[in-house]
C-alpha cells in the first residue's frame, strides 16, 4: 500500500469529492430533462468564455473568469435555443453547431492573444488534481487549498438551490406544462440550471478539467437512476456515489497502476471510470432496474406462463 | 496507434448501444456517460503511458488539431477513410434512410437495425479518427453536424441534402484552411469550422426550402390569402349598397392600413367608392369562398377527431386538400342544408 499522507491525499479526495458532489447535485436534473448533451456542450463552450475573460481582465483572481463562464454559458444555451426554435433544426444538431462554433471562436481568440492567455493543456483534459493541495489560502489560521474553497462554495450554492427550489425543479423536469399553469417559471428554473452548470464547470476546471466534468456530471446520477424511483432517494444516493467515485478514484489511481509496473496515473481520470463502473453494477445489479433483476424476472415469467 | 483508437471508439459505441438497449436510461444520457467514462480510462491510461518516458501524444494538437503538420501520409489516410465511408454511405443509403426515419419498418421488412447502426457507428469512428488530427477532438463534432444542418435548410430531399451538405463541407474546409494560410494567428482547425458556421448561418437565412426569409415569406403569402377570403365574405354579408371602408374594418376588427392593402389586392372583386361593393366576378368569388369554408365546418362537424389534421387553410378548394369521396359527401350535406332552411352565411 502506497504511503497515505492526509494532508496531500486527504485534500485530493476532499477536492475530487467536493466536485463531483457539486455536479452530481445538478445532474440529476440533467439526466431527467435529457439535458445532458447541453451539459457537456456548456462545458466545453465556457472554455472560451474563461480565456475572453482572462484576455480582458488580464488577472488571475477567480470573478472575472467565473463572470466570462457564466455568460458563455448562457450564450450557449440562449443561442443554441434560438437556433432551434427558428430554424426548426432539431435540438441535438442546434446545440452541437452552437457550442462548436463558439468554441472554435474562442480558440481563434485564444490564439490571438497567446501572448497574455496560455492555455495549458493539461487544464483543459484532466485538470491537475494532484497539485491542487499546494496552492492554499489561510482560512480561520488553518492553510487550505484554493480549489477546495472554490468548490466548496460552489458545492453549497448548488446544495442550496437543489434544496430551495427541489418543488419547481420536480415538476418542471417531470411536467414543464403543469409548472408554468401552477406559476412556477420553468424557463427560470431552466436558467438557473444552466448557470449553475457553467459555475461548477468552472470550479472543477483546475481539478478536473472541462471535459471530464462531464463524467461527474452524470456518471453518478445515472447510477442513482438505475437504483430508484424516488427524486429524493435519487439525489441522495447520487452524491454518496459520487463520494464513492472520488475515493475509489483516488485509491485507484495510486493502487491500480502498481502491479502493472507503473507509479500511479492521474486521479480525475480514475475518479472517471470509478464512477463508470460504479454504474456499471447499478447497471446489472440494480434491485428494480438492473439487467440481472429484469433477466430473473423474466425467466420467471416465463415458468409461471407455462404451467 | 490509429487501431487503438478505432478499437477503443468502437467498444464505447457497443457499450452506449447496449446502455441505451437494456437500462432505462435514454440517448443523451447514455451518449454523455460512454464519453465521459471512455475518456477518463483513456486520460487515466495517457498518465501511465507518459510515465514510461511514451511520447506525450500531442496533447494540444489533440484539441486544435494540427492541419498545418499533416504530412503526405496523414492526407493519404484521410483520403482512404473518406472514400471509404462514402461508398458505405452510397451502399447502404437505402438502409440508412429506412433506419432513420422508420427503423421499426426496417426491422419488419427484415433488414437489421442493430447492424446497421453498428455500421453507421464503425463509419463515424472511423472519419473521427482521422478527422481529429486535423481538426481536434471537439471540432470534429462540429464537421460532423454543421455541414449537414446547413444543407438540410436547402431541400427536403435526403438525396440531395447528403450531397449538398459533402459540398458545403469540402468548401468550408478549403475556405477554413486557405484562410488560416494566408492570415497568422490563425489555427486552421476552428476557421475551418467557423467557415462552415458561417455557411450555416447564411442557410438558415437563406435557405431555399426551410430558411427564414422563405418561412417568412410563405407565412405572409397566407396571412394574405386568409385576409382575402374575409374581406370577400364580410362584403357578402353586407347590403346591396355596400358598407363604408369604416365599417368593414370595424367588422373585421382590422386597421384602416390593412384594411386598405387588402382592397388593393383584391382590386378585381371590389368596386371602391364611397362605399365598398362586390363587383360580380367578386360575387361569384365570395360565393365559391363561403361555400369552401362551409364545407370545412361540416367536415370538422363530421369527424370532430380527425378532422382538425386533414384543414389545410392554404389550399384554393377543398378539392386540393381532400379526397373525391370525403368531398362528395360534405357536397351532398351542403346541398341537403340548403335546400331545407335558408340559413345565414357563416360567422366573419
Amino acid at each position: 500500500m502506497a504511503t497515505w499522507d492526509w494532508q496531500i491525499d486527504g485534500w485530493t479526495v476532499l477536492i475530487g469529492a467536493l466536485c463531483a458532489v457539486a455536479a452530481s447535485l445538478l445532474g440529476n436534473f440533467l439526466v431527467l430533462r435529457r439535458m445532458t448533451f447541453l451539459g457537456d456542450a456548456i462545458s466545453h463552450a465556457v472554455l472560451p468564455g474563461i480565456a475572453v475573460a482572462f484576455f480582458l481582465s488580464a488577472s488571475r483572481t477567480s470573478l472575472p473568469i467565473f463572470v466570462g463562464a457564466v455568460i458563455a454559458g448562457a450564450l450557449t444555451s440562449a443561442l443554441s435555443e434560438a437556433v432551434r426554435r427558428f430554424g426548426r433544426v432539431d435540438e441535438g444538431a442546434a446545440i452541437g453547431v452552437t457550442f462548436t462554433s463558439l468554441f472554435a471562436l474562442g480558440l481563434i481568440l485564444i490564439v490571438q492573444a497567446a501572448d497574455k492567455v496560455h492555455l495549458d493543456p493539461d487544464c483543459v483534459l484532466h485538470g491537475t488534481l494532484e497539485m491542487a493541495w499546494l496552492d492554499t489560502v489561510p482560512v480561520l489560521g488553518a492553510e487550505v487549498p484554493r480549489t477546495a474553497l472554490t468548490l466548496g462554495v460552489v458545492t453549497l450554492l448548488n446544495a442550496l438551490f437543489v434544496t430551495l427550489f427541489f418543488k419547481e425543479l420536480k415538476i418542471s423536469s417531470f411536467d414543464p406544462a403543469l409548472a408554468t399553469t401552477s406559476g412556477y417559471s420553468a424557463a427560470l428554473m431552466h436558467y438557473g440550471l444552466m448557470i449553475l452548470v457553467a459555475v461548477t464547470t468552472v470550479a472543477s476546471f483546475e481539478a478536473v478539467g472541462s471535459v471530464l466534468v462531464v463524467a461527474m456530471f452524470v456518471a453518478p446520477p445515472a447510477a442513482a437512476y438505475l437504483l430508484t424511483d424516488r427524486l429524493g432517494v435519487m439525489i441522495g444516493l447520487s452524491v454518496l456515489l459520487a463520494v464513492a467515485s472520488a475515493v475509489l478514484g483516488h485509491i485507484g489511481a495510486l493502487e491500480v497502476p502498481r502491479p502493472f509496473g507503473f507509479k500511479s496515473t492521474t486521479t480525475a481520470g480514475m475518479i472517471a471510470v470509478a464512477a463508470g463502473g460504479l454504474l456499471l453494477l447499478a447497471a446489472l445489479f440494480g434491485p428494480n432496474h438492473g439487467v440481472l433483476i429484469k433477466a430473473l424476472r423474466r425467466k420467471a415469467n416465463r415458468r409461471s406462463t407455462a404451467e | 496507434l490509429l487501431a487503438g483508437a478505432a478499437l477503443s471508439g468502437l467498444i464505447g459505441v457497443a457499450a452506449m448501444l447496449a446502455l441505451i438497449r437494456h437500462t432505462r436510461l435514454k440517448d443523451d444520457a447514455a451518449l454523455c456517460l460512454t464519453l465521459s467514462v471512455f475518456y477518463g480510462a483513456g486520460v487515466a491510461l495517457l498518465g501511465l503511458v507518459q510515465q514510461q518516458g511514451g511520447a506525450a501524444a500531442g496533447l494540444e494538437g489533440y484539441i486544435v488539431g494540427k492541419t498545418a503538420s499533416m504530412g503526405r501520409k496523414d492526407v493519404q489516410a484521410i483520403a482512404v477513410v473518406a472514400a471509404l465511408s462514402g461508398l458505405v454511405c452510397l451502399a447502404l443509403f437505402k438502409e440508412f434512410k429506412l433506419l432513420c426515419f422508420d427503423a421499426g419498418f426496417a426491422q419488419a421488412r427484415g433488414m437489421s437495425v442493430l447492424a446497421l447502426d453498428a455500421a453507421l457507428m464503425a463509419t463515424v469512428v472511423a472519419v473521427t479518427i482521422v478527422g481529429e488530427q486535423a481538426v481536434g477532438l471537439i471540432l470534429i463534432v462540429a464537421l460532423l453536424i454543421t455541414p449537414a444542418a446547413a444543407a438540410r435548410f436547402w431541400t427536403d430531399r435526403l438525396g440531395r441534402m447528403a450531397a449538398l451538405s459533402a459540398a458545403i463541407g469540402a468548401l468550408g474546409g478549403y475556405l477554413g484552411a486557405s484562410a488560416s494560410a494566408l492570415f497568422s494567428k490563425l489555427p486552421s482547425g476552428p476557421m475551418i469550422v467557423l467557415a462552415c458556421a458561417a455557411m450555416f448561418g447564411l442557410s438558415f437565412l437563406f435557405g431555399s426550402a426551410r430558411g427564414v426569409l422563405v418561412r417568412l415569406k410563405r407565412r405572409a403569402a397566407l396571412d394574405r390569402s386568409v385576409d382575402r377570403q374575409r374581406l370577400l365574405i364580410a362584403l357578402a354579408e353586407a347590403t346591396e349598397a355596400g358598407a363604408s371602408r369604416t365599417e368593414i374594418a370595424d367588422r373585421l376588427g382590422w386597421s384602416h392600413g390593412r384594411l386598405n392593402r387588402a382592397l388593393r389586392r383584391s382590386a378585381d372583386c371590389v368596386d371602391v367608392g364611397s362605399n365598398v361593393r362586390l363587383t360580380a366576378a367578386g360575387q361569384r368569388q365570395a360565393a365559391h369562398t363561403l361555400r369552401q369554408r362551409r364545407l370545412w365546418e361540416l367536415l370538422l362537424e363530421m369527424d370532430p377527431e380527425a378532422g382538425p389534421g386533414l384543414v389545410d387553410r392554404g389550399a384554393e378548394s377543398i378539392e386540393e386538400a381532400l379526397d373525391p369521396e370525403t368531398v362528395a359527401a360534405l357536397s351532398e350535406r351542403l346541398n341537403a342544408e340548403e335546400n331545407s332552411v335558408p340559413q345565414p352565411g357563416g360567422a366573419v
